[in-house]
């Protein structure tokens, strides 16, 4: 081949593979937006597609910052399409609201991304169809909700509910007064630090892995996937840990003494501890089979119920 | 045998309530001396604190937050309309599949708690020594629940974005299996609690899904049609 051929074709796949970077023209819109809450107000938002973070800070001002985005092929259109782009605030009764009107919520080919700043003594409360959510440092009460995206929630002193379909959910350091519940279908749930009365995590086919959790009360339930706690229990805490196909692996300090039932149908059961007698309150001695366990370990003041049907169950010592 | 009689005492009784409280209402001292000689109300009374024991350790319900959510938002958004529209609109607003799956799940309830009744009151025509615990046939309420929503689900799927829905697709896949090996395992072992609790607890999974699928469905369709053929030429 030709020199002049050889840059013909190399030009050609270079139009190749820059034409789809350039099919795509995107136009973008800032919104910014200072609002006021006083004490343990609330912040309501919703969004349709793109991320949000919150943050709480001192101060009593909600600073809303915004970027709209939209990409087609036709600049004329993508800015057309912004423009339908409507935000809205309101501010009323020691509330702010803010939503994300769009045309056709299910099929618009735009995105707002939000980054606001809060009161940290400020409830919230954050729902979006498509986009990720991340809130730190809040001390009001939490609820966030998302379809397809993440949900990260660290250092939230009062957890409420955490909901997601098709993302992890994330909880670091947080704490609750009211029960919590976190859920999420087809992802993840993870808690690194969270002291709470009493706790539901759920998930369909994700796995959930607890570490370094104080929760007195504490539900957790998979289909599909394999359950993780490991750290210390309450006294007089309540566990219990439901897993249909998955493995549930418990790593216990052993500070605190349980009474624990295990059982799989299909799987099999396996514990570091000795149980040196029945149930409390019960007669009989501590009863361990390949497929069971029952006994009480220590004082017995916390009850642990791990029931699987086909995955393994082990408790460990750390 | 005048045991009915007594019937507005029982449940006092059960909750530990005595003559020795209501020493001027001579009832309960009646009922206690009936009770005393009575095979067919010592059983009822029995049967009747086993269930309330039971129930103390069932663990509490949280309604999912979506329920309220959504509610709440319905509330507001008739709030925001004219009176005439919310007069005729109502009937046609996305919050009645999400109420017709409550309804579905309180349908649930009110069976259990039909069902709870009429062994009470069949406990007490039996008389004799208390009978064998029959199991409470909670999975016909699961899988009447279940086909309630999911025609509801199947109507309503087109909503949802095609991601989403390959997701729940493939979990509720999840769930149809756990159910059949549970199924298939109580078919084995039919006295098998574990089996029981499985299946119990995957139709409890599918309801919850179902619930959710719908309500997300009414979240997420909706918007002006003249709007959504703008955006949709300005797409094309």
């Amino acid at each position: 081949m030709s020199y002049a051929a050889r840059v013909v074709v190399a030009a050609l796949v270079g139009v190749t593979l820059a034409l789809p970077a350039a099919a795509q023209n995107e136009v973008t819109e800032r919104f910014s937006k200072t609002a006021h809450l006083d004490q343990n107000g609330t912040f309501d938002l919703t969004n349709v597609i793109g991320d949000i973070v919150i943050t709480g800070t001192t101060g009593r001002d909600v600073t809303i910052e915004a970027v709209k985005r939209v990409q087609r092929p036709n600049p004329r259109a993508a800015r057309m399409l912004l423009a339908m782009i409507d935000i809205q605030v309101t501010e009323q009764a020691n509330r702010v609201e803010v939503r994300t009107i769009v045309p056709r919520p299910r099929n618009f080919p735009g995105s707002v991304d939000f980054t606001v700043m809060i009161p940290e003594d400020a409830s919230v409360i954050v729902k979006t169809i498509t986009g990720s959510i991340r809130a730190s440092n809040v001390k009001g009460e939490l609820r966030a909700d998302t379809v397809a995206g993440n949900i990260s929630a660290s250092g939230v002193r009062k957890l409420a509910a955490l909901k997601c379909v098709t993302g992890d959910v994330e909880i670091t350091d947080a704490g609750a007064e009211d029960p919590v519940t976190a859920s999420t279908v087809s992802g993840n749930v993870i808690v690194r630090g969270l002291r709470a009365r009493a706790a539901q995590l759920t998930s369909v086919s994700g796995n959930i892995h607890i570490e370094d959790a104080l929760i007195e009360r504490l539900m957790v339930k998979t289909v599909q996937g394999n359950l993780d706690y490991a750290g210390d229990l309450a006294r007089s805490g309540r566990y219990e840990f439901n897993s249909h196909s998955g493995d549930i692996r418990l790593i216990l300090s052993g500070n605190t003494g349980f009474e624990v039932l295990a059982n799989t149908f299909s799987g099999m059961v396996r514990s570091d501890f000795t149980f040196n007698r029945g149930r409390a309150g019960a007669e009989g001695a501590a009863a361990q089979g390949p497929r069971t366990l029952r006994g009480a370990f220590g004082d017995a003041s916390a009850m642990v119920a791990l029931r699987a049907f086909s995955g393994n169950i082990s408790l460990a010592r750390r | 045998m005048n045991c009915e009689l007594h019937d507005d005492l029982l449940d006092d009784y059960v909750d530990g309530v005595r003559a020795t409280d209501h020493r001027s209402d001579e009832r309960f001292a009646a009922f206690e001396r009936h009770l005393a000689g009575c095979i067919r109300c010592q059983a009822l009374v029995a049967d009747l604190t086993s269930i309330r024991v039971a129930a103390s350790t069932l663990d509490e319900h949280i309604p999912p937050p979506r329920l309220w959510a959504t509610i709440a938002s319905s509330i507001e958004e008739q709030q925001r309309q004219p009176w005439w529209q919310r007069q005729l609109g109502g009937a046609f607003s996305a919050w009645v599949p999400t109420a017709v799956a409550a309804s579905i799940a309180l349908l649930l309830v009110a069976g259990g708690w039909n069902v709870w009744q009429q062994r009470r009151v069949e406990t007490s025509q039996q008389g004799g020594a208390p009978q064998p615990r029959e199991a409470v046939p909670a999975e016909q309420h699961y899988e009447q629940a279940i086909a309630g929503l999911q025609e509801l689900a199947n109507a309503q799927n087109a909503a949802l974005d095609p991601e989403t829905r390959t997701v729940l697709t493939k979990n509720f896949a999840v769930i149809d299996r756990a159910i059949d090996e549970s199924r298939a395992a109580l078919a084995q072992e039919p006295a098998s609690t574990l089996a029981q609790e499985s299946l119990l607890d995957a139709l409890e999974t599918k309801v919850a899904l179902l619930q959710d699928t719908v309500a997300l469905a009414s979240d997420t369709g909706g918007g002006p049609d003249e709007a959504a053929a703008a955006v949709k030429e300005l797409n094309q």
